[in-house]
């Protein structure tokens, strides 16, 4: 009876002592990263990180999080983040670190060998979103923070995760890169800027006449992991439906030309746009001859947002004439991201490589090492695009025309 | 005063469970030939291998319900022999434990408790597991059909998740980069990684219905290997091919990676849950193996806990001094050479070998 | 021995009560010329019929010494010559009568004494249904029960225990229905009891218990009577003890826990909604303090980033660390818990609001503990009371799981899970496992788990209890 209660009491004293020997960490000895930047500056790799420092609250008094960018150097990125710990009070937790911004010297440099940091420790999340700094050095655009989110990390996850209102950019996080990385060898990342833009906020003080914002539009284009160029937003968007990665968007196109039974009213200069309800691309390969043809076939569905120019768009052939212009408007989309691809970067990073290795096993082992360079700006393609206008939205007919007698 | 026996349905989430376990944790599967996205057709190929392999064990169970594996040893080739038999076995069942236990310290090592050190770790799994070998075979399997559903349905949960949005292109071209010679080869390394066969074998005594047997190991093979398909090919459609080689833990990576759904967005530790559990229990049923054929070589009884304590011990101290020395799961190449080569021993060629001398003495053995 | 002169027999009764003062020995004279007796603690018998029926028949119409059981109009008439009887039915309230020249001395039942009335049970309230509850008085237990059987088959057999304090206890079971191997275990079992003192039902069940150093209560205790019909319906047996209001019937499973009389009474989908949220309530208040802990402690990737960011602006200033802060707040509410059943009704409402909102409020601002520490504390606390069968088990389980969590993380919680349900599934309840019908499965004893099931539905008796009749006689 008493060994008994003796026993117990020593298990529960070791069980108590025993609850700091299995590596518990207090939340107030966490510095908790929200967004980081990488660059490289006289062959030392400089890791920024923005932490958040909640302050002791009183009740009825709240008071705004802290935030303080941590800069620290090494010659890799653990080191970095291990360097910082000389400085900083605090070990830095990257486990809700959602966002990672690259230099643009640092992806030039080559990316793949430094993010094996991000890979191989168990705190950061292999879902953090990429970002390059587009003609800049990735700690200069930590610190903006132009939205809602009460830090800049959050500003940054929330631009990039509306990229399915506009297609015009594209998120990437760590594993997606990886996993293209290894298909094709030249994966695309996302990419950020800064933009100064004319103050708009009356209320501000006077002799600020612009603000400092954050724009996401545009994709780098790696070749393996050293970044190469960049695609503007228009190539963007032909980028998406090439690679089947079109959430949602809007096209916007010229009016169709000319006069169908006289009542066409058109002008060059007007718009008008189709939302993308939902788009699917398919890719077709064949070698004919030595000579690869691509064929893409890309079948949308979109809503008519908008219509500035008076066309009576209940008429069936008016209809078919508007669908034709945005088929005809995506496919010089297309055209110019297949041009600079092939011509200009030299680089296969719209997945026609997997084609080849879908359909002609034979040949693959031949082709895959110059793909890039040699055969790759060879290919002869045609795109085909069937827009069909589902919807109208909320009216039929643009406020310009008139009803009168019609049914 | 109620006579229990264990049910054919607690057999067989048991034997799922350890099954999936092994390929949760390691999926062994994608390191294997033909190295490409052709490996979940290998893997179900891999059924028709795991038959054919463990065929002699089944017939020798069939044949002999009222004995363990080492009681019929002990009958066909007489008591010396069958004790020596059975010291061996022990050794084989201890070294599965350990085999067991590096694998899921270092995975619990390098992915949630990263400062704990191995003592700990060690201590804690080798400690509950002591305590719930104590229980009994029929406790573990009863308990087992509580726990084990849970853990099932959030494995399932989980892969239906990824299911979703995977895009099936990456499977393409089917069978064209792969030859047949590797494919055989491939299927014929995955079943050395599957012990459990020795969990459905050594416990038929206690089992209800003796003329199951076949239809337990029929279905758990071949539900828990498609499963195992279906897992790979969710993997690699969230991963790619390439990079899910890379990782050590190619499922833990998926479920890190799953954020489509906001809700379930951080979902890997309900993960970890589940695999510890199937893991435990999987590591609970060798301990129990090796001491059931300890106390049937020396003739004691299930009230017996010091051999329990005696097992543990052994299994704990000799992880301890692997783990110490080196990395388990990183550098592998040496630890699965070797237990494919202990398999190849303990589950095809002494089996065979009593089945052959069998034969010989079925005469003398049915007077 | 008794004796033919009276006064002998009076002293020696005196002698044995130690001349207690609430013994009355009261002589008179009968009309067959001697002197009689009669012996009887106050305030235990019903005067008016000992004055009625027996001192007026006795004094006025007694012929001889030999006619007193014709004379006595009294029904229940025992006669002894041993003094060790008499003891005993005194202190049972009987009245001893004594007769000059007689050797033998008749023992009347003439028990009447205070009692509580039947009224609504304090611990097990419903909203609807029944609700009488035992008293402390066997025999009027024994009546609420034969109210709901009546049948011929309800049997009671009575046993005496304990040596100082006499208790009558008593095992109740519908014959044909029960089974014969629990029986016969449990009176083998009663045989072994060596007590002095019987209190209350729970010294005979920690005798009889299958497991008496777990924390599982493996008899089932109720303080309704209908609770206890429907219990032997099923096949158990019931236990009632003098001077408990409390009954204890047995095997017991895991799952009796869950079950509140009102789950019957209500319509089958609302008890089964009533049900879940009971057994959702038991798996909180288990692992609520632990997870939380295991979370902020070892796996904050797990807490979504704003929801971490609060909380560590919670916890900025704080001085204790975690699992100090938690153990305080637990061991406060444990107080509150207990000083809250002593306290005298009028203080009780004071006191609740003085420890519970000013300490709390005033110790969250001082910065001593942090807001979310006490919400989950709290609700682990009132989860407590949503099953009070299981309180022993949820107490000891949290506090166990509390600490593994805080000294291993989730790893701890798992190993405590594990250890917890294989604790619970190697637990017999007098032969039958503790967590069927889960495990073993019954696909018939499943009907009544989480999902009670229409009335039309419960067709079976729980397999492992009855073996005579396992389909109810419905059909």
């Amino acid at each position: 009876m008493i060994k008994k209660a003796i026993s117990i009491i020593i298990l529960t004293l070791m069980l108590m002592v025993c609850t700091s020997c299995a590596g518990s960490r207090e939340l107030n000895e966490l510095g908790i990263i929200t967004a980081t930047a990488l660059d490289i500056e006289n062959e030392k790799i400089i890791l920024t990180n923005e932490v958040v420092i909640p302050p002791a609250t009183e009740p009825g008094n709240p008071i705004e999080d802290k935030v303080v960018y941590v800069q620290s150097t090494g010659d890799t990125i653990f080191e970095a983040y291990r360097n910082a710990t000389l400085e900083f009070d605090r070990k830095l937790y990257t486990a809700h670190n959602m966002v990672v911004v690259f230099g643009e010297e640092f992806a030039k440099r080559g990316i793949g060998d430094y993010i094996v940091d991000f890979l191989n420790d168990s705190e950061p999340r292999e879902a953090l979103y990429m970002l390059v700094a587009k003609g800049d050095k990735g700690y200069n655009l930590l610190g903006i923070n132009a939205g809602v989110a009460s830090t800049s990390g959050d500003y940054l996850i929330g631009l990039i995760e509306n990229f399915k209102y506009t297609s015009k950019t594209r998120s990437v996080t760590l594993y997606e890169y990886f996993k293209y990385f290894y298909k094709n060898k030249t994966p695309l990342l996302g990419v950020v800027q800064k933009v100064e833009k004319i103050e708009t906020n009356k209320k501000k003080v006077k002799d600020i006449p612009s603000k400092t914002v954050l724009n996401v539009m545009g994709g780098a284009v790696f070749r393996r992991d050293k970044l190469e160029g960049y695609y503007t937003a228009d190539e963007m968007i032909g980028f998406n439906f090439m690679t089947n990665k079109v959430k949602g968007g809007l096209i916007v196109f010229e009016v169709p030309d000319g006069k169908i039974d006289n009542k066409l009213i058109a002008t060059k200069g007007k718009f008008t746009t189709m939302e993308i309800i939902s788009s699917r691309t398919k890719k077709d390969i064949e070698i004919v001859d030595g000579q690869i043809h691509l064929n893409i076939n890309v079948r949308l569905k979109g809503t008519l947002g908008e219509e500035t120019e008076g066309l009576r768009v209940t008429e069936l052939d008016v209809k078919n004439s508007i669908q034709k212009a945005c088929s005809k408007r995506i496919e010089k989309y297309i055209e110019t991201v297949m041009n600079k691809a092939q011509k200009e970067f030299q680089i296969d990073n719209l997945d026609i490589k997997n084609l080849v290795y879908i359909k002609y096993p034979e040949v693959w082992n031949e082709i895959s090492d110059d793909w890039d360079k040699e055969i790759f700006p060879d290919i002869i393609y045609t795109v085909k695009v069937e827009t069909n206008m589902v919807r109208t939205g909320l009216t039929n007919i643009p406020p310009n025309l008139e009803k009168g007698r019609e049914k | 005063m109620i006579v229990e026996k264990i049910t054919t349905r607690q057999m067989m989430l048991y034997i799922m469970a350890t099954r999936v376990s092994i390929s949760i944790s390691v999926l062994p599967a994608i390191n294997l030939p033909p190295y490409n996205h052709d490996i979940w057709i290998m893997v179900m190929l891999s059924i028709t291998h795991t038959f054919i392999v463990m065929i002699p064990l089944l017939y020798l169970a069939n044949k002999f319900t009222e004995y363990s594996v080492i009681g019929y040893m002990k009958k066909i080739f007489g008591k010396s022999i069958g004790k020596i038999l059975g010291i061996l076995y022990v050794l084989y069942f201890i070294m599965l434990s350990i085999n067991g236990i590096t694998i899921q310290s270092e995975l619990v090592a390098t992915s949630f408790l990263v400062d704990t050190s191995n003592i700990v770790i060690i201590g804690v799994m080798v400690i509950t597991c002591i305590y719930l070998v104590t229980r009994g075979i029929k406790n573990i399997l009863t308990a087992s059909e509580i726990l084990i559903p849970i853990a099932l349905f959030i494995i399932t949960l989980l892969v239906l998740l990824g299911l979703v949005k995977v895009d099936y292109s990456i499977l393409l071209p089917i069978l064209k980069y792969s030859s047949f010679k590797d494919m055989n080869l491939g299927a014929i390394q995955l079943t050395f990684f599957y012990t459990d066969i020795f969990l459905l074998t050594m416990i038929v005594p206690e089992l209800e219905n003796k003329e199951d047997i076949n239809k337990i190991f029929f279905i758990t093979t071949v539900l828990s290997l498609l499963f195992s398909a279906i897992i790979i090919v969710v993997v690699f459609g969230s991963l790619g091919v390439e990079q899910s080689r890379h990782s050590n833990f190619a499922f833990l990576l998926y479920t890190r990676s799953l954020k489509d759904i906001k809700i379930l967005e951080r979902i890997d530790p309900v993960f970890v849950i589940a695999w510890l559990i199937t893991n435990f229990m999987r590591l609970t049923g060798f301990l129990y193996l090796a001491t059931r054929v300890l106390r049937e070589i020396f003739n004691k009884d299930e009230k017996d806990k010091i051999i329990v304590f005696i097992v543990g011990g052994i299994s704990a101290v000799v992880s301890m001094l692997i783990l110490n020395e080196r990395s388990v799961i990183g550098i592998r190449k040496q630890f699965d050479l070797f237990y494919g080569i202990l398999f190849v021993i303990f589950v095809i060629a002494i089996p065979v070998l009593t089945c052959i001398v069998y034969f010989f003495r079925r005469k003398s053995l049915n007077k | 021995m008794i004796s033919r002169n009276i006064d002998e027999n009076k002293i020696k009764i005196k002698q044995l009560f130690k001349n207690s003062s609430d013994l009355v020995l009261y002589e008179f004279k009968t009309l067959a010329n001697g002197m009689a007796l009669v012996v009887y603690l106050n305030g235990f018998i019903d005067k008016e019929a000992l004055n009625q029926h027996i001192l007026e028949p006795l004094m006025n119409n007694l012929k001889s010494s030999l006619d007193i059981k014709s004379t006595v109009s009294i029904s229940g008439m025992e006669e002894t010559d041993n003094m060790d009887d008499i003891i005993s039915a005194i202190t049972y309230g009987n009245v001893i009568l004594f007769h000059e020249g007689l050797e033998i001395c008749y023992i009347f039942n003439l028990a009447s004494y205070e009692k509580r009335a039947v009224e609504e049970s304090q611990n097990e309230q419903v909203l609807k249904g029944p609700k009488e509850a035992f008293v402390e008085d066997i025999s009027v237990n024994k009546t609420l029960i034969r109210r709901k059987i009546r049948n011929n088959n309800l049997i009671f057999e009575d046993f005496i225990f304990g040596q100082e304090t006499n208790t009558k206890v008593s095992i109740v079971y519908i014959d044909g229905i029960v089974n014969e191997d629990i029986l016969a275990e449990l009176k083998a079992r009663f045989k072994k009891i060596k007590i002095d003192a019987i209190l209350d039902i729970s010294y005979i069940e920690e005798y009889i218990d299958d497991a008496p150093k777990s924390m599982i209560n493996t008899i089932f205790n109720t303080e309704k009577p209908d609770v206890l019909a429907a219990k032997i319906l099923e096949g158990r047996i019931g236990i009632l003890c003098d001077g408990s209001p409390s009954a204890s019937t047995l095997p017991s499973f895991f799952i009796e826990n869950f079950m509140v009389p009102e789950d019957y009474y209500v319509k089958p989908s609302h008890g089964t909604y009533l049900r879940i949220v009971r057994f959702i309530s038991f798996l909180i208040s288990i692992t609520l303090a632990g997870v939380y802990i295991a979370l902020i402690n070892f796996h904050q990737e797990m807490i979504p980033k704003e929801l971490l960011i609060s909380m560590a602006r919670q916890r900025e200033g704080v001085p204790l660390p975690s699992f100090l802060e938690a153990l305080l707040i637990i061991f406060f509410f444990e107080l509150l818990k207990e000083a809250g059943i002593r306290l005298p009704k009028p203080v009780g409402q004071t006191a609740t609001i003085v420890g519970g909102l000013v300490i709390g409020q005033a110790a969250v601002e001082a910065g001593l503990i942090s807001a979310v520490m006490v919400i989950v504390v709290s609700i682990s606390g009132i989860t407590e009371f949503v099953n009070p069968q299981l309180k022993q088990m949820i107490i000891m389980n949290r506090l166990f799981l509390f600490l593994l969590a805080a000294s291993f993380g989730l790893y701890g919680i798992v190993c405590g899970i594990l250890i917890l349900t294989f604790h619970l599934v190697s637990v017999r309840s007098f032969g039958v496992p503790y967590l069927y019908p889960i495990a073993p499965y019954d696909k018939e004893g499943m009907k009544d788990f989480i999902k009670r099931a229409p009335m039309k539905e419960l067709n079976y008796r729980p397999k492992y209890i009855p073996n005579k009749y396992s389909r109810r006689r419905s059909k």
